[in-house]
């Protein structure tokens, strides 16, 4: 039986974790993500993504909303954070380049956990952190993004997988 | 000021104004929250507000809308507006100081809150 795996995260991840562990005795975890993207309408068209450790916006949400929050009861809570700081962050960027005089328009903000969503499939930033700070490794061109749709036999995933996708 | 009313379908935004009142030292102020301009219409005709502060961007009627609407009703004539927008429109912007009201762009701060208050009570209700 087959199933989907993700070769291209999987082979990132392994890599990384060897060659930081082996060269710097540094252990590495994959970090999860939380984001928020606004599509660009007007007058240019484009995407911004805001990306947060997950541990980050805990902490964010937590000191806004004056709570401890966890991500089993407050996804929401923390969701919106998100998508409230992307929403600001990307009209903040566009009144900075848009002359004064000229509109420009966002989409409302999209938001995700995991993998950011590219529009350019040709990238693919996968994120690690290693003693508290991310660090982030970028692969680019369609020839290997296809790896991370590979149907493959069942084997047990990586240790160094957590999300075993 | 004694009641103002805050209408934002992010509750992040929400508790940012809230915040801002505070800092600002309207701690005392009962500060109502409504996600939509539908809500803000309603509580807009149950009780008296000394202040709307709106987002432009709400499900069901927007902040345009809602100003608007409000704008157009001799009974809110005393009621002060600020529209909080992460969004640049010179039309819009040009449109919403006819209606007398604020504008301030995102993120909210105390400083800018403080400016757009001061403004407003400069003019006489909406319409200046």
């Amino acid at each position: 039986m087959e199933k989907k795996v993700n070769v291209l995260s999987n082979a990132v991840t392994k890599a990384v974790v060897d060659s930081l562990e082996n060269m710097v005795f540094m252990a590495v975890v994959p970090m999860r993500l939380i984001w928020g993207k606004v599509q660009i309408l007007s007058p240019y068209r484009g995407a911004i993504t805001v990306a947060f450790p997950e541990k980050l916006v805990y902490s964010i949400t937590g000191e806004i909303h004056a709570q401890d929050v966890n991500s089993e009861t407050n996804k929401a809570l923390f969701m919106d954070t998100v998508a409230e700081m992307t929403n600001t962050i990307a009209g903040r960027v566009m009144s900075m380049i848009v002359p004064e005089d000229e509109e420009y328009e966002i989409s409302l903000p999209k938001t995700g956990m995991g993998d950011i969503e590219y529009e350019d499939s040709s990238c693919y930033i996968q994120h690690f952190e290693i003693e508290g700070s991310m660090y982030a490794v970028m692969v680019e061109g369609s020839d290997l993004l296809a790896f991370r749709h590979k149907n493959l036999p069942e084997t047990p995933p990586p240790t160094a997988d957590p999300w075993g996708a | 000021m004694n009641k103002i009313l805050v209408a934002d379908d992010s509750g992040t935004a929400r508790m940012f104004t809230r915040r801002c009142l505070e800092v600002l030292g309207y701690k005392d102020v009962e500060v109502v929250e409504v996600t939509n301009g539908v809500d803000a219409l309603s509580e807009l005709n149950r009780q008296s507000f000394d202040l709307l502060i709106t987002d432009i961007t709400m499900p069901l009627m927007d902040g345009m809308e809602l100003v608007k609407t409000v704008a157009g009703e001799a009974q809110f004539k005393q009621l002060k507006m600020i529209v909080v927008s992460s969004a640049g429109n010179p039309a819009r912007e040009r449109e919403l100081a006819e209606y007398g009201v604020q504008i301030i762009a995102k993120p909210i701060s105390p400083a800018k809150l403080s400016k757009a208050l001061q403004a407003n009570q400069q003019t006489d209700g909406w319409g200046g």
